[in-house]
């Protein structure tokens, strides 16, 4: 990337490749950044997951449950989830949600930076702003959004539960081992393969956005908002995509 | 806008000649005839336009030379930032070469404008301090990336960010983020992050912006001691005439926005002598504002106490 220049994704892609092989170990401050960066976007979510994915099972629980109960297959309802959850749900449920919290701020933490021409005193000191500043967000999002992904399912599962246990009376064991029914590792590998792929798309996005960004304050505020409906549109093609690729190797 | 591609090995003969030992240099010396002495910084007919048909620069050409304190004055509008930028080599220019040190900074592959910017410190406006980091992580930045050898060892590294910090009284704040800071204090550290490596040229942008007299003072008195110390040729872009006198050796004034025809051109080079002694009516009416400036009519004249005259 060139000093001052447009901050393309392919630049950008070229750089953050060159960033991590130049010198693969990470110097103790961006270390730092990463942890804290973890800290906040994986960490910190955790309530609004919990609530998003538990309500989100409750609900799918009920409406699976009373629509097969009219065909008499009330008892599919665990395994239904199951595949739910893991393939779509989750890593659907767990993109939003750090598209909402953290890719709206890490776009407009860049673009703030940028204004305040932080990115440029890095730039014009020589220090490759891929390597100390995007790569441990990347790390961050590359482990987190995947780990949020297996909580979303945890949750959303133990949310379902609840409903099955209120409405059925059955017990956790029952849930389990129908919700496990003929599952496979394959289910669980697709949602966290998903989710990695989601948190590149959309650091990415909140990369180019904010490193992008020119004006004054009111530049952060539309940045974030540009990056939030750009990384919304952009999970939600991926997913398309990638779920048709799915099923056409079925 | 050409790359001289004479200049292509400069950096690695500037290497070179920094590894020998200093016996031998003082030979060489001895032995070759004595030289004009070679700038620092070479700005040759930079011109900088925009798509919309606007012109900021227009053909500004200056030298600046080892030990200078040269300052680049000038109103509103005539082009400044720009300027700054250019020589930083985040901004293009239309036209016109820039050579720091020998080296076109626009014809420079990643590594060697890298290598180049080693021997350039830069103090922005803002202070451009990274808000994540501490005062200390921000003054280790340099070192972390251009000496990892220094940075590997924690103990050197520590004592060498407390020395810059030390010099401009920082080392009780050390461990605060730049947030906890006050004004001053925040261009107080990015002077010492932008000394942190002993650069030869110091390029400083309005350094005594938003701050009050006796921080202005402080900062200028800084940056003169601190770059005398360190060997650093200071180059500052400022329209603070208290700053300019204070610190200037020599310095050039661009025409403002305001100036009409001759905004983005040097309307003076020279040394503060110079500058006062001109009779050019846009360069009394900077320096003499108390007078009541000077106002440009459309057809380039101008409007002073003593009567209209026309720019030359």
């Amino acid at each position: 990337m060139k000093p001052g220049g447009e901050y393309t994704y392919t630049a950008l892609s070229v750089s953050l490749c060159r960033g991590a092989l130049e010198r693969p170990w990470m110097p103790l401050m961006m270390w730092k950044a990463f942890f804290n960066r973890s800290l906040s976007i994986g960490v910190r979510a955790v309530p609004t997951v919990f609530l998003i994915a538990f309500c989100v099972g409750c609900v799918i629980a009920l409406v699976l449950q009373d629509e097969l109960a009219k065909l008499n297959m009330e008892e599919g309802v665990p395994r239904l989830i199951w595949v739910m959850l893991n393939q779509q749900l989750a890593p659907m449920l767990a993109a939003i949600v750090f598209i909402g919290r953290s890719v709206s701020g890490s776009a407009a933490e860049l673009a703030n930076m940028k204004i305040a021409e932080e990115i440029k005193a890095l730039e014009t000191m020589g220090v490759d702003i891929s390597r100390y500043l995007l790569l441990p967000m990347l790390c961050a999002f590359l482990i987190m959004l995947p780990v949020m992904e297996i909580y979303t399912v945890g949750i959303g599962l133990l949310g379902a539960y609840g409903v099955w246990a209120a409405v059925m009376g059955l017990d956790a064991n029952q849930f389990v081992m129908r919700a496990l029914e003929g599952a496979q590792l394959k289910d669980v590998l697709i949602g966290v393969g998903k989710s990695a792929v989601f948190a590149v798309v959309v650091a990415m996005i909140a990369f180019h956005k904010g490193l992008n960004a020119t004006g004054g304050s009111d530049a952060v505020g539309r940045v974030a908002t540009a990056a939030v409906v750009s990384a919304l549109i952009a999970v939600t093609l991926v997913n398309a995509v990638a779920t048709g690729l799915q099923l056409m190797n079925q | 806008m050409e790359c001289n591609l004479t200049n292509d090995n400069s950096l690695r003969e500037r290497k070179t000649e920094q590894r020998l030992p200093p016996t031998l240099l003082c030979e060489m010396n001895l032995a070759t005839p004595s030289k004009v002495p070679e700038p620092l910084l070479v700005v040759r007919d930079l011109v900088k336009s925009f798509p919309n048909g606007s012109s900021v620069l227009n053909g500004v050409s200056f030298d600046v030379f080892a030990g200078d304190v040269f300052t680049i004055l000038g109103g509103s509008g005539c082009g400044k930032s720009t300027l700054l930028n250019i020589l930083i080599g985040v901004e293009e220019p239309t036209a016109g070469t820039v050579h720091i040190l020998g080296e076109n900074i626009h014809c420079l592959g990643r590594r060697q404008r890298k290598e180049l910017m080693r021997e350039v410190g830069v103090l922005f406006q803002s202070g451009a301090l990274l808000q994540s980091l501490t005062v200390a992580e921000n003054v280790a930045l340099p070192f972390q990336h251009h000496h990892p050898e220094i940075s590997r060892d924690r103990e050197l590294l520590d004592e060498t960010v407390l020395m810059k910090l030390r010099a401009v009284r920082l080392v009780a704040h050390a461990r605060k983020y730049p947030r906890e800071l006050s004004g001053g204090m925040k261009k107080r550290a990015a002077l010492a992050r932008a000394l942190a490596l002993d650069p030869k040229l110091l390029i400083s942008d309005e350094p005594t912006s938003g701050l009050d007299p006796v921080s202005t003072k402080e900062i200028d008195n800084l940056t003169i001691t601190l770059s005398r110390k360190s060997g650093a040729t200071v180059i500052v872009v400022t329209h603070d005439l208290l700053s300019f006198q204070r610190i200037a050796t020599r310095g050039i004034l661009l025409g403002a926005e305001r100036d009409g025809k001759v905004r983005g051109t040097v309307l003076v080079s020279g040394t503060r002598e110079d500058f006062f002694a001109s009779k050019h009516p846009l360069v009394r009416g900077f320096l003499h504002p108390e007078n009541g400036g000077v106002v440009v009519a459309a057809d380039n004249s101008c409007q002073t106490g003593e009567g209209q005259v026309n720019v030359p």
